[in-house]
């Protein structure tokens, strides 16, 4: 009975820190400062990514690969930012390490070793020490002079340039910020475990992969939205939900975009096609942009227009998450979707369609045609009985 | 019996009085003095009543002294394409505001309420909405921005004046009201109208051009100009400008941005502010960086006296943004800066000093530049770009191109810009990652280079 009831207290204790826990979340982890974060004293050379790769090939090739890697030379990016003529991008794409600007403060730019992007010391260096895990301590002979620090866990050093557009403010109103086994951070997700050496002279053991997967990578991006689909005479039925991120899908850069596109053949043979619905942060720029579905439980109702082949009507209702329905919404037109909920919609077809295919589409900038996105999810239904 | 009985009625007239008194409601809190008045609001914004009637009762609000209706006016005057950010009023915030994002609750097509609303808060004649007005010199509807830039005149700032003279290639309504407004201020006439035609028209723009170039320096006022802001004059403006310094140093970029520029537009008026603010940002590195992106933007001799101050300050990023500022003034000053710069240990600040240079085309850095030796290949890249930019001379041109083919990738988007600039030739978006576009400007450039040699200094 004893027992009983101080497993009950334990349980009440732990059901109570982890709300007051999420409740607070808002404010954010407690400040570190820079100054607490620790140093070696011994000198450090290394410059560049490339003087890491002798001890650290396997990580050095999974970040070189990475979209942290590229940040530079990425070609979209490049074109976006006019070759980095507009400078305000530098301080994500090139940033100074982070530890050295603060943990949650904004970025700095660096204006050499362009091309390594989102290098190994915008996360890793603080003065003359490479911050690291625990299991680092013991290695005092390394020319980066690794000192193990739990700031290089913290999701701090992920917010200077991932929460520019709220990322981890949408992130915060999911159930995968409440501490305990549910709890996922941006590693949680974007560093998934990996077996491999962490240098040239260690046996393989558990790490953090370096590769971020996110929307670079199809496997992950596929898994960031369900689609489903249904027919009932010339009715279209489609459900889009975010149930494999914790924010915003799609998210972060107000460049990306996802399409609901229905692609449909006529009596005549000539293939046809519009757009339901985009996904999609607008610049600050586009005033004409309105959201039709501003709060959870919305319902709206448009017209998809097929040329000569018709007009559909849809009517949409915004699906609200199960979990903490009535999140903060940062951006009124935005129109992209919270973590767990979904949009529905009722799509009515003209007579003369027949075969249509339903697609979700995304786009890394909003302005790429239909044939130039990456297909998430494709349905295929034959309309009208 | 009776007496317990008055015993006990005194004791609940007692409690009575006693949560009569606890229930009393405080006396009533003055209200925020930046705090919006929602009936008023609802009154200017009405959508019930035609855009005329709103102008109206815009207008009306214009009474000289009545301060009471700014944060009102404000909120009418508010656009993303100028302010990203609203500030609410907060008892706990350092300066009685906080930053929010701009909620666009209001119709965004309402460019002729919004000028409508400058012209109102030009006619109170407070400096309070000296900031506002300095904002809305970079709204997305013209008239608001010409009439901004006036009123920002009254309050003592010159700093909309070049608004204006852009304000003449844009539409008629546009350019015809910044036109009689430059009349108006300076007392010349250049004969500008929006009827005359294409290269009249051009002629008329560049002599305003003229004519600002030689009157900036010219303190004597100009007509209709008031006296200057100075911290201290109005404590609630004051509240607002510094919370505008710390929006500098806080996270989003763009609220950043904007907030910067206005404090640039501010001028000297600002000096003092950004001041106390690097005395905040003492363990703040992007905050100290945005300040000296702020004082950069002003062509101030107590600006530059920050940014030296700045130029040694011990991150590399404030160090290189200062540099850049610095370097771009023309004087002996500029020349030492670059030399000290040279021989910072982080390559970023010699390579924001040979930007500066090379941008500015500074020939007196030549003997410096000359005599430097750069082991880092980013620097040499960049010295080969700065020596082009600064000499123009035809001979650079193959290193040039080689760089293009075979540098760093910074060096080489650094080799197409000064192509491009030397030789007048439009620098595609995308010319740093397609072969074909590259191509195709580095053959007009060939072409020009060929007729034309040594390039002329445009």
């Amino acid at each position: 009975m004893n027992r009983l009831r101080l497993l009950s207290v334990i349980a009440v204790l732990v059901a109570v820190g982890a709300t007051v826990g999420w409740l607070s979340r808002g404010s954010g982890s407690p400040s570190t400062s820079v100054a607490e974060l620790p140093r070696s004293g011994k000198p450090m050379t290394l410059a560049r990514s490339s003087d890491c790769r002798p001890c650290h090939q396997e990580v050095y090739d999974e970040w070189a690969g990475s979209q942290h890697g590229l940040a530079y030379t990425n070609p979209e990016v490049q074109r976006l930012s006019k070759g980095f003529r507009d400078r305000d991008c530098l301080p994500c794409h090139a940033p100074r390490p982070i530890p050295e600007t603060g943990l949650g403060e904004r970025a700095l730019e660096r204006l050499v070793t362009l091309e390594e992007g989102v290098d190994c010391f915008a996360c890793h260096k603080h003065h003359d020490t490479m911050l690291g895990g625990t299991h680092i301590a013991g290695a005092v002979d390394a020319p980066c002079n690794p000192v193990p620090s739990a700031a290089i866990k913290d999701l701090r050093t992920c917010t200077p340039c991932h929460d520019q557009h709220k990322v981890v403010q949408d992130w915060k109103e999911t159930h995968y910020a409440v501490p305990g086994p549910g709890f996922k951070d941006c590693n949680g997700c974007h560093m998934p475990e990996v077996d491999r050496p962490a240098t040239a002279t260690l046996p393989a053991r558990k790490g953090k992969s370096h590769r971020f997967p996110a929307s670079h990578d199809l496997a992950s991006l596929k898994s960031a939205a369900s689609m489903k689909t249904s027919v009932d005479g010339r009715a279209v039925g489609i459900e889009v939900r975010n149930d494999g991120t914790g924010h915003n899908f799609p998210a972060d850069e107000r460049h990306r975009a996802v399409d609901l596109v229905i692609v449909a053949e006529t009596s005549t043979g000539s293939v046809v096609s519009a757009r339901i619905d985009r996904y999609r942060n607008p610049y600050r720029d586009e005033f004409d942009l309105k959201s039709p579905l501003r709060n959870p439980g919305a319902e709206a109702e448009w017209i998809a227009d097929f040329g000569a082949a018709g007009r559909a009507s849809v009517r949409a209702t915004r699906v609200a998450a199960a979990f903490n329905p009535n999140r903060k919404q940062h951006y009124a037109e935005n129109t992209q979707i919270p973590a767990g909920e979904a949009r529905r919609y009722v799509v009515v077809l003209p007579e003369s369609l027949r075969s249509v295919t339903v697609r979700l589409l995304y786009k890394r900038q909003p302005f790429l045609q239909d044939a130039e996105a990456i297909l998430l999810h494709e349905s295929v239904l034959r309309v009208g009985g | 019996m009776k007496a317990s009985c008055v015993s006990v009625a005194k004791r609940w007239a007692v409690a009575a009085l006693l949560v009569a008194a606890c229930s009393t409601p405080p006396p009533p809190e003055a209200p925020s003095p930046h705090a919006i008045d929602a009936a008023l609001l609802a009154r200017l914004t009405d959508p019930g009543v035609a855009s005329p009637e709103r102008i109206e009762r815009i207008l009306a609000e214009g009474r000289p002294g009545n301060v009471a209706a700014i944060p009102t006016l404000r909120a009418v005057l508010s656009d993303k394409s100028q302010t990203a950010f609203v500030l609410v009023p907060s008892k706990t915030a350092a300066w009685g505001l906080v930053v929010a994002e701009n909620p666009s609750a209001l119709p965004v097509e309402r460019g002729p309420e919004r000028a409508m609303a400058v012209i109102a808060l030009e006619s109170i004649g407070s400096w309070r909405a000296l900031a506002d007005v300095l904002h809305a010199i970079d709204d997305r509807d013209g008239l608001t921005a010409v009439h901004a830039a006036r009123a920002a005149l009254r309050f003592g700032s010159r700093a909309g004046i070049p608004r204006l003279i852009t304000a003449l290639e844009r539409k008629a309504y546009e350019s015809e009201t910044a036109n009689r407004m430059l009349v108006d201020m300076s007392g010349v006439d250049f004969g500008f109208d929006a009827d005359i035609g294409m290269q009249a028209k051009a002629e008329a723009v560049a002599k305003w051009r003229a004519w600002w170039k030689d009157r900036a320096k010219d303190p004597k006022p100009l007509v209709g100009e008031g006296p200057a802001y100075r911290m201290g004059l109005d404590p609630i403006l004051d509240e607002r400008i510094r919370t505008e310094v710390d929006i500098v140093g806080q996270f989003q970029f763009l609220f950043m941005e904007q907030s910067r520029r206005m404090l640039a537009r501010l001028g000297a008026a600002a000096l003092p502010f950004v001041e106390e603010g690097l005395v905040r940002a003492a363990d703040k590195p992007t905050w100290r960086a945005g300040l000296a992106q702020a004082l950069a933007g002003m062509d101030l001799p107590e600006a530059r006296a920050i940014l030296r101050r700045l130029a040694k300050d011990p991150f590399p990023s404030v160090r290189s943004r200062s540099v850049e500022a610095l370097v771009a003034v023309e004087g002996e000053e500029g020349v030492s800066v670059f030399a000290d710069a040279l021989r910072d240990s982080d390559p970023s600040i010699p390579l924001a000093a040979l930007r500066a240079a090379g941008s500015a085309r500074r020939n007196d850095v030549l003997v410096v530049l000359e005599a430097a030796r750069f082991t880092v290949k980013e620097l040499e890249e960049a010295s080969k770009v700065a020596r082009f930019r600064i000499r123009r001379d035809s001979r650079d041109v193959a290193a040039m191109m080689e760089q293009v083919a075979n540098g760093l990738p910074g060096g080489r988007a650094a080799a197409l810009e000064a192509l491009a600039e030397v030789y007048g030739v439009v620098l595609p978006d995308d010319a740093t990652v397609d072969d074909r576009v590259r191509a195709a400007f580095l053959d007009e450039v060939r072409v020009r280079s060929a007729q034309e040699n040594p390039p002329p200094g445009r």
